[in-house]
């Protein structure tokens, strides 16, 4: 009868169109005042939750993007691809795809990528006379590449709610990151040369090392975040705030996309954003600490074993769930309301979280470029004014692309688990 | 600094658009102020660990946390007064203006309700730790009221701008603005109006 009643009021809720946090709030509050227990509790709960050095990692490596992505560094990074790829033919589409894995290795947002790259790449392969679905699939495509890269937010958020070590789930999202942008590269490569498309003109040997040099301070940035964590230098929440510093010396001193003055409306911007994940998550994790003391999941994972399934049906079961829900919530909810329930089942069916998380993130980018409501599309729709219809149409054969790669992940645990094992042992 | 034109028409209202223009004006520089503070906070930990360990900090990850989490519930209005929160809008966008307004307003209703228990119930957890005189566990025994008072402090001004946001949606709804399908302000580029270059 409760559950009932709590069910029609969680989907009633979201479905009123409900900021995320707020449904859960007041879910949280009604199981609080059924379940006889103080709300003062709940209050104390949500306060202690956001008190977290991992979390801090998220606003700060947020405010790292925003410099980034307001700093010009796009634009370099752009420069130096087209150097080494343009006489390709087809190239922007290549330029497309590297140029996105490499800003996704800086930002860790995949709208973040695709809006960035969208707005500088765009108009110039609309000029060489791509045609705009194409150009508007590959864009949206390789934005999604940024969820599994380090520093990944969503990667982060998962290790907080799994109890799973973030360098860890960084390393193990390297080599599934690469594969992606690989196939898509392949991919790009082949469908240019059968439709043709144009080439850049080759640049001279000097003015190529030109463009590169220009470009190397934007990779200090994951130097410094990826040789500050495994070198054992710093926390993860230091490199972020290191990470921040970093890009904010070279927006403004070296590509002055923006000065002095603006620094705080940027910084404030990007709390911003991070605000709204974390503010889901004071009220995602108040709900998970309850729901793991109902005995909800407990049930679940007697439930999950006693189906007998093999870890393979799981994870085929668990993909289509996922891409099921991915369809109509973004990264951050899906994660915090799934994985609390989801995360003790994974070890009783022999299945290793880091692992895991991997294929979870490869999921939510799949629901980043999938109709109905994938915020990538969105995005790409609005920048360009095509009609929605016609970035589905270009990101289709993307689309196919991923759900391969999803289906390597899953069923080739090595891809991800080789790296974070060489590294930390077993 | 955005306006709503609702406020610009009716010269009544100028002091509250003056207001409100000011409001948010505090809240963003007092948050962009909180996010400096804590990344070079961080930074001067790093740095004198590896260049000066003798007078190095030790408290810059706990002191983050207690500044960012402000900052969070600072922003949060913000948060509200563009639309920003994540929600899951599909079945809102099925629905015709008129009865989207309803719909919002009912949002704002229960809205209202959870912030204001966020200020009530956050001003109690708050007076527990003055009366208990309760401290941090680290070297630095930081006073946790302080860091307590953030979450009635975002309750207290989330609770604001969903009054606002009720008034503007019963008195002054209009359909071609107020109606979901329009990308919200933070997801639009502001590097649109200014290309990267």
């Amino acid at each position: 009868m409760w559950i009932l009643l709590f069910l029609l009021l969680f989907f009633g809720l979201l479905a009123a169109g409900m900021p995320i946090f707020l449904v859960l709030g007041m879910c949280a509050s009604v199981l609080y005042f059924v379940s006889g227990q103080p709300i003062i509790g709940l209050a104390q709960n949500m306060i202690d939750q956001l008190n977290s050095t991992t979390l801090m990692a998220l606003p700060l490596f947020v405010m790292a993007a925003a410099f980034m992505r307001r700093g010009g560094v796009a634009k370099a990074l752009v420069d130096l691809c087209i150097a080494w790829l343009g006489p390709i033919k087809g190239s922007l589409g290549l330029v497309a795809v590297v140029s996105c894995a490499l800003f996704a290795a800086i930002s860790g947002s995949s709208v973040a990528t695709a809006l960035a790259m969208g707005t500088i790449l765009l108009p110039a392969m609309l000029e060489r006379g791509y045609p705009r679905s194409f150009a508007l699939g590959v864009l949206g495509a390789s934005g999604t590449i940024g969820v599994v890269i380090p520093p990944s937010l969503a990667l982060i958020l998962y290790g907080i709610v799994t109890e799973q070590s973030v360098p860890r789930l960084f390393l193990a999202g390297i080599l599934p990151g690469l594969l992606q942008a690989a196939a898509f590269f392949v991919w790009v490569l082949y469908y240019a040369r059968r439709k043709n498309f144009p080439a850049e003109p080759a640049m001279p040997m000097r003015e190529r090392l030109r463009v590169t040099l220009w470009a190397m301070p934007a990779m200090a940035v994951p130097a410094v975040v990826l040789g500050g964590i495994y070198g054992g230098f710093m926390t993860v929440t230091e490199s972020a705030a290191m990470a921040a510093v970093t890009s904010l010396f070279v927006s403004l001193v070296v590509y002055r996309g923006f000065r002095w003055p603006r620094v705080l409306d940027v910084i404030a911007e990007a709390i911003g954003s991070a605000a709204v994940i974390m503010l889901i998550i004071a009220t995602a994790l108040v709900f998970g600490h309850w729901m793991t003391g109902s005995g909800a999941p407990a049930r679940l994972v007697q439930f999950a074993v006693a189906q007998d399934l093999g870890t393979w049906q799981f994870l085929l079961v668990m993909n289509i769930l996922l891409l099921i829900i991915g369809c109509f919530l973004e990264v951050v909810g899906t994660l915090l309301l799934v994985m609390p329930i989801l995360a003790p089942v994974l070890v009783p069916l022999g299945i290793n979280p880091v692992h895991f998380g991997i294929i979870f993130t490869h999921n939510m980018e799949v629901g980043l470029v999938h109709p109905p409501v994938g915020l990538n599309l969105y995005v790409l729709s609005t920048i360009s004014d095509a009609p929605i219809g016609e970035v589905i149409r270009g990101i289709l054969p993307f689309l196919i692309i991923l759900l391969m790669v999803l289906g390597l992940i899953t069923y080739w645990p090595a891809l991800t688990m080789w790296l974070p094992d060489l590294v930390f042992g077993k | 600094m955005s306006v709503p034109p609702e406020f610009q028409a009716r010269p009544g209202l100028r002091v509250l658009a003056r207001i409100s223009t000011v409001w948010d004006w505090a809240e963003r520089t007092l948050v962009g102020l909180l996010g400096a503070a804590a990344m070079i906070i961080a930074a001067v930990q790093v740095f004198g660990r590896y260049i000066a360990p003798g007078e190095a900090i030790t408290w810059a990850e706990e002191v983050i946390v207690y500044i960012a989490v402000w900052a969070v519930m600072i922003i949060a209005s913000q948060l509200v007064r563009t639309d920003a929160m994540v929600r899951p809008d599909l079945v809102l966008r099925l629905l015709k203006p008129g009865v989207q307004r309803w719909v919002e307003m009912f949002n704002c209703l229960v809205a209202m309700a959870f912030t204001f228990g966020m200020l009530w119930y956050g001003w109690k957890v708050v007076g527990t730790a003055i009366l208990l005189d309760q401290t941090s566990s680290s070297d630095l025994q930081f006073p946790l009221w302080i860091y307590y008072s953030a979450l009635p402090a975002g309750g207290a001004l989330m609770l604001g701008r969903y009054i606002i946001r009720l008034i503007r949606y019963a008195v002054f709804f209009d359909p071609e603005t107020m109606t979901v399908g329009h990308l919200p302000a933070h997801e639009v580029p502001a590097d649109l109006a200014q290309p990267i270059e």
